[in-house]
């Protein structure tokens, strides 16, 4: 072979492995350079998403402290002072002095009653005594004695110790679902049940008239309405729990949410 | 495995895979939210198109090479490849670029075909694989100021891009060596133009790679 023919291939060889050599590494240069763009960006959303759930918790729970300081002011300045009028009516009453007074008498009863519901719903004391199925209980039969709506509760397998806070926030959420099927699923039967696995399963069923669940959603995102689905979700996530939506054959609706009993 | 018979596989390779790219984007293209897509088929089709075409040739006269039907085809591959980067790039002012150096190799075409023409084409093939790889690595540059999302290798683009850098910028000394071969080496103009064969069988692979990575983005777009 000619020298210069094999001066030509060697070169022409080397020139070809240059700009091969340059285009491979332009190329591996954009596929390392973008997985660390990407890999900052999930960074940095973890952090928000991180930093947003601890604002969530917070206000969550400053909430249920402002929610425990009403019950307590409630229930021990203006339930007390409601008692006390009515026992220095009392005697007033005994002596016979006439009908507007028993009426008063019966207002009085109605508005201590009245104050002691709002106390127990702001904070049930059972919740912290007793925990957190003798507050669903607690809560079913006092619905039940209203006579809305017909509760049915049942409970099995072994319960777990929860978290207080956690526990609180899983009375919340059976506290809002409850709420809105009386508010709006025009059902005549509502059924909660509590199954302990190793997760709590909160399963609560209607027979009234279903909704889209989806549908629900996608609208009131963007209004920022539906304030108790709200609430539901951002509990349920703070929890670390999933949500679960399904229609009842004939009729009615069926919400499951499952809740890791440990944090 | 003589020479020859090396160089006709890879000429046969090479029209197989703008043969495949045109039926893979023809399949894809009509359920593809890539109009991209569409713009790489055509390319597809007008490469087997001036695959055939030299063929046909060839086959009326062995001995006759008609240099005039590739050096066409470099016109029609730039201008495609081109509109590509049109279609794909919405900056206005690569845009204008773009069109500024199709309109300067348009004159430069028929400069090279009216007034001087030789009959190999050195300076047309180098332009457009100069332009090519200025564009591909522009793309590049654009997709790291606005990463997309997915990830990369699942980016039709992507993979026609880097098909694009690593395919020009392999021939680029050959386009630019191409006259001093066939005048000083016309004995060995096999064994290049084998090689640049062989590198478009892989660049239409790659493109082929590109165009069924569109076609699973979509099926995710409409399960979604």
């Amino acid at each position: 072979m000619e020298p210069a023919r094999i001066d030509f291939i060697v070169m022409f060889s080397i020139a070809t492995a240059v700009m091969l050599l340059l285009a491979l590494s332009i190329i591996l240069f954009v596929i390392f350079y973008q997985k660390r763009i990407l890999s900052e960006q999930l960074k940095r959303q973890l952090l928000e998403a991180g930093y947003q759930q601890k604002m969530l918790e917070a206000a969550l729970e400053s909430q249920e402290k402002e929610r425990s300081r009403l019950a307590s002011d409630l229930h021990d300045s203006v339930g007390a002072m409601l008692s006390t009028i009515r026992l220095t009516l009392h005697p007033v009453v005994k002596a016979g002095n006439g009908q507007p007074l028993d009426q008063t008498k019966q207002l009085l009863d109605e508005t201590i009653e009245t104050v002691r519901r709002i106390s127990r719903d702001l904070l049930p004391a059972s919740l912290e005594r007793f925990g957190l199925s003798h507050a669903v209980q607690e809560m079913c039969e006092r619905i039940n004695m209203s006579g809305i709506i017909e509760v049915q509760l049942s409970e099995s397998g072994h319960k777990i110790e929860m978290d207080k806070k956690r526990e609180v926030m899983v009375y919340r959420i059976i506290q809002e679902m409850i709420n809105n099927a009386i508010r709006h699923s025009k059902a005549s039967l509502l059924k909660v049940q509590l199954v302990w696995t190793e997760t709590l399963d909160i399963i609560i069923q209607d027979n009234g008239q279903g909704f889209d669940y989806e549908g629900f959603k996608d609208h009131h995102n963007a209004s920022k309405a539906g304030l108790g689905l709200y609430s539901i979700e951002t509990r349920v996530s703070l929890l670390g729990a999933k949500l679960d939506y399904s229609t009842v054959f004939p009729k009615g609706s069926q919400f499951t949410v499952k809740v890791p009993t440990a944090a | 495995m003589t020479l020859i018979e090396y160089y006709r596989l890879s000429n046969y390779l090479q029209g197989l895979g703008s043969l495949l790219i045109f039926f893979l984007a023809l399949v894809y293209s009509r359920s593809n939210s890539f109009r991209e897509i569409r713009v790489i088929g055509i390319y597809g089709l007008v490469s087997f198109l001036f695959f055939l075409a030299q063929k046909s040739v060839s086959f009326i006269d062995a001995t006759q090479y008609l240099n005039i039907i590739g050096d066409f085809f470099v016109l029609f591959e730039t201008s495609i490849l081109l509109f590509l980067y049109y279609f794909v790039v919405k900056n206005a002012i690569i845009r204008t670029t773009i069109l500024t150096i199709g309109i300067i190799f348009l004159v430069f075409f028929t400069n090279y075909l009216f007034s001087d023409y030789k009959g190999l084409g050195s300076e047309i093939r180098s332009y457009r694989d100069v332009s090519m790889i200025l564009f591909s690595v522009i793309y590049f540059g654009l997709l790291l100021r606005n990463p997309i999302e997915q990830r990369l290798f699942s980016h039709p683009m992507f993979w026609v891009n880097s098909s694009i850098l690593f395919f020009f910028s392999c021939t680029f000394i050959l386009s630019l060596s191409m006259s001093y071969i066939a005048e000083v080496l016309r004995d060995d103009f096999a064994i290049f133009w084998a090689f640049r064969n062989f590198l478009r069988f892989g660049f239409c692979i790659a493109i082929c790679i590109g165009i069924w990575k569109a076609r699973d983005l979509s099926k995710r777009a409409e399960l979604t």
